[in-house]
């Protein structure tokens, strides 16, 4: 199995002045190229979004498809001592997104195609 | 490691030397650590064209910390199986390890201990969904670090408060695949995601990602990582299941 990551980027600086960027809002400079979307793994695409200013990447984001919740029994033992609620979706002002990072090839390649795109 | 790391300071006209430092750190362990550079000392070292002996103090820490955390997840993160996995199998000659899944976590770590060090108190590193925190975000108001919501894209499922904490996350809804149960070579199903929060990122990721692969035993094996650190799982079913210690990050 080879994977091969494509030339691009290895950090992106963003050194924010002003931090409060809701999530769901596009920062308000730059100008947004949208990736290919690529086959990430059996249950879907991603791709990758990424705002320019000033020639720099300012804003990396990426969309992956929306999935089916699945029943699947969880170990119950431990269980009592954990606090359980519903998921619930909400949208809120937060300065950064911890979630699953895709460090596939898919990522990358529609990382890359996103930078092509900007001419960077 | 080729992943978007963003360092935010509340002062960044202040700082900027602090920060091109702390990106130059961040260059130093890529060039080092990455799988996808030939020239790198862990390919060296995979190879056979670089003994332990020979190796960085660096690259003995890291390997060192990817044994302790294997001991310290029943084997659920194994940077030798990870290795396996990466390259369809052991090397002929080399060591044969991939301690990717720690050293993202523990560059960033570095990244924002250094920051520190230079006088930035107030600051966060993140690198693909996981980051290292520090202070606060304006005078008496902490870092607000969503949790992405596992099914919808542009949402979150919680936020969490936090100040000097490091946060990562580990799912399947964007790596796939990329996650297996190290002991069965089965991509664990029954959580969608799993969130720890602790002092150290590399520990925390390598937890997330452990705790992942365990499936349906992760969210009960959450409970034995407190009051060190806290943790939230959220199951393909829907269900958000949290540690007490989690409580008090809870926006």
């Amino acid at each position: 199995m080879t994977r091969k990551i494509p030339a691009v980027l290895l950090t992106v600086a963003a050194t924010a002045p002003s931090l409060a960027l809701p999530y769901t809002a596009e920062a308000a400079t730059g100008k947004l190229y949208i990736g290919t979307a690529y086959q990430a793994h059996q249950w879907g695409t991603v791709q990758v979004r990424i705002r320019v200013s000033g020639g720099r990447i300012v804003n990396v984001g990426a969309v992956y498809p929306n999935h089916k919740a699945r029943s699947i029994s969880i170990n119950r033992r431990a269980i009592p001592i954990l606090k359980s609620e519903v998921l619930k979706a909400q949208s809120a002002k937060i300065h950064y997104v911890s979630g699953a990072s895709d460090t596939s090839g898919a990522y990358t390649a529609s990382l890359q195609s996103a930078i092509n795109k900007a001419h960077l | 490691m080729g992943l978007p790391v963003t360092i935010a300071t509340r002062d960044a006209a202040a700082h900027e030397e602090a920060v091109a430092g702390a990106f130059d750190r961040l260059r130093e362990v890529d060039a080092r650590f990455s799988l996808y550079r030939e020239d790198s000392e862990l390919s060296a070292l995979n190879r056979g064209a670089l003994t332990l002996e020979d190796a960085h103090p660096m690259v003995h820490e890291v390997l060192r910390r990817c044994e302790e955390l294997r001991v310290a997840t029943r084997g659920y993160f194994d940077a030798r199986a990870a290795y396996v996995l990466w390259a369809g199998g052991t090397p002929a000659t080399g060591v044969g390890v991939d301690p990717t899944g720690l050293v993202k976590g523990w560059a960033v770590q570095l990244a924002a201990d250094g920051l520190a060090a230079a006088g930035v108190c107030d600051a966060f590193v993140g690198a693909a969904g996981d980051v290292c925190v520090r202070g606060e975000s304006e005078p008496g108001e902490p870092w607000r670090i969503g949790v992405q919501h596992p099914f919808e894209p542009d949402r979150v499922a919680a936020v969490l408060e936090v100040g000097d904490a490091a946060v990562a996350t580990s799912g399947a809804y964007a790596r796939g695949a990329h996650i297996v149960d190290p002991h069965t070579g089965q991509t664990p199903d029954a959580l969608a995601s799993v969130t720890v929060v602790g002092p150290d990122l590399g520990t925390v990721d390598a937890y997330a990602t452990a705790a992942f692969a365990m499936g349906e035993d992760g969210p009960g094996w959450l409970m034995t990582l407190e009051p060190a650190c806290a943790g939230l799982a959220i199951t393909a079913a829907g269900e958000v299941l949290s540690t007490p210690g989690m409580e008090r990050f809870r926006a």
